[in-house]
């Protein structure tokens, strides 16, 4: 039970490193083999985009795992300061992740990075949240319309009358005395 | 220096290192070395600038492009500046209408997320919560596999002719866990809180209302 119930927080950092290597090493390795290939002599092509792949698409799996273990350690910082989990904790590491990773370029680039990471996870939690919002009903027309739902059990059940009302009377005239018959 | 000019007659004295002092190679490459040493201009201290030093973005940020100076390049400079400046402008046009819609999403009165935030305020500020959970109270929605929970679960339905929402989220304190469930009815083009409770997820189950509107 405990296995379920643990906080997400601190481990996720460690996943949040290891999909974004893995995302880097796939991305960058289509992506170097294109260069690779149009820069290896003729007749070495196939041994060039090889060795391309091999040397560079590691270091872009590098940069995206540190991009990506940056973000998570900054999103859990936010989670424990703010007590709550919203788009603004993404958005807001994602600035200060683009901001950081860039520190030792200067003042102007951290800026530009900065905006550019959170407009980025911005359009990435918008995207989210207007698939769940539209996507439903974009979907599938010919659904039947979201079932009404009835009140929660343990809310009880409550009475109608307003307390010191007397239902039984005219005009609902205040009696004082609640419920005397 | 006397002694020098004794040794060597007149018109002689420039080679005079050459005739006593060093052999003909000696001097030959003495001489070169002088020669270059005038010819190398002071040490400017300009900075090194190698792969290490310079990080990805800069060499993205700043760098410069040589001028075209033949005219059909400058004209196809200034297309493609004007290509570029009208898709920048059309990319800011754009990230600007979703920006806009996002936030038109994201503050709506309806939006799960705007009721999620003002029922975990009140749950915060509610002193018998306080008592279940703790003084400091988290709030969070569904937990996803990748371990986010941002997502709060929400049901958009309508009953007895009224536009009802109903959220969910989670509450977390030091002292116990829990889950609230809030319900905003449209009345009158108005969002209205219909009920907000929290119960705890220990058995027997404490349930606190805070706002019973029904």
């Amino acid at each position: 039970m405990e296995e379920y119930t643990r906080e997400p927080c601190p481990y996720r950092i460690g996943d949040d490193i290891g999909s974004a290597f893995a995302m880097g090493l796939v991305g960058g390795s289509i992506f170097q083999a294109f260069g690779g290939y149009k820069n290896a002599a003729k007749g070495k092509k196939l041994v060039g985009m090889m060795r391309e792949v091999r040397m560079r698409s590691t270091l872009t799996g590098v940069q995206f795992a540190a991009w990506g273990g940056m973000f998570s350690t900054i999103d859990c910082c936010l989670v424990a300061i703010r007590k709550k989990e919203d788009p603004i904790n993404s958005i807001v590491s994602g600035g200060l992740t683009g901001a950081l990773l860039a520190i030792r370029s200067g003042p102007k680039v951290m800026a530009g990075s900065a905006l550019l990471g959170s407009v980025i996870l911005a359009m990435i939690e918008g995207v989210g949240l207007v698939t769940t919002r539209w996507m439903g009903a974009m979907m599938d027309p010919t659904q039947p319309p979201p079932e009404a739902l009835d009140d929660p059990r343990s809310l009880g059940q409550k009475s109608q009358a307003e307390p010191g009302i007397d239902q039984t009377r005219p005009f609902g005239i205040p009696t004082g005395l609640p419920n005397l018959s | 220096m006397a002694s020098l000019r004794k040794l060597c007659p007149l018109g002689t004295r420039q080679n005079a290192l050459k005739s006593w002092i060093l052999t003909p190679a000696q001097f030959r490459h003495f001489s070169r070395t002088m020669i270059a040493l005038e010819k190398t201009p002071a040490p400017q201290p300009t900075k090194q600038e190698h792969a290490l030093q310079k990080s990805v973005l800069e060499e993205i940020y700043v760098r410069e492009k040589p001028k075209p100076t033949t005219f059909s390049g400058k004209v196809a400079e200034k297309a493609s500046n004007t290509f570029m400046y009208t898709a920048v402008i059309a990319g800011v046009g754009l990230i600007g209408a979703f920006i806009y819609v996002l936030a038109g999403e994201f503050f709506a009165q309806d939006s799960p997320q705007a009721i999620f935030n003002k029922a975990l305020d009140l749950v915060r500020n509610d002193g018998r919560c306080q008592d279940i959970f703790g003084a400091s109270i988290a709030g969070f929605g569904e937990e996803t596999a990748r371990g986010r929970r941002r997502h709060v679960a929400h049901h958009k339905y309508e009953k007895d002719g009224m536009q009802r929402i109903r959220v969910l989220f989670h509450v977390k304190g030091d002292r116990g866990e829990g889950i609230a469930q809030a319900e905003m009815e449209q009345r009158d083009g108005d969002w209205q809180w219909r009920f907000l409770y929290v119960e705890d997820k220990k058995r027997p189950k404490t349930t606190h209302v805070l706002i019973d509107n029904r």
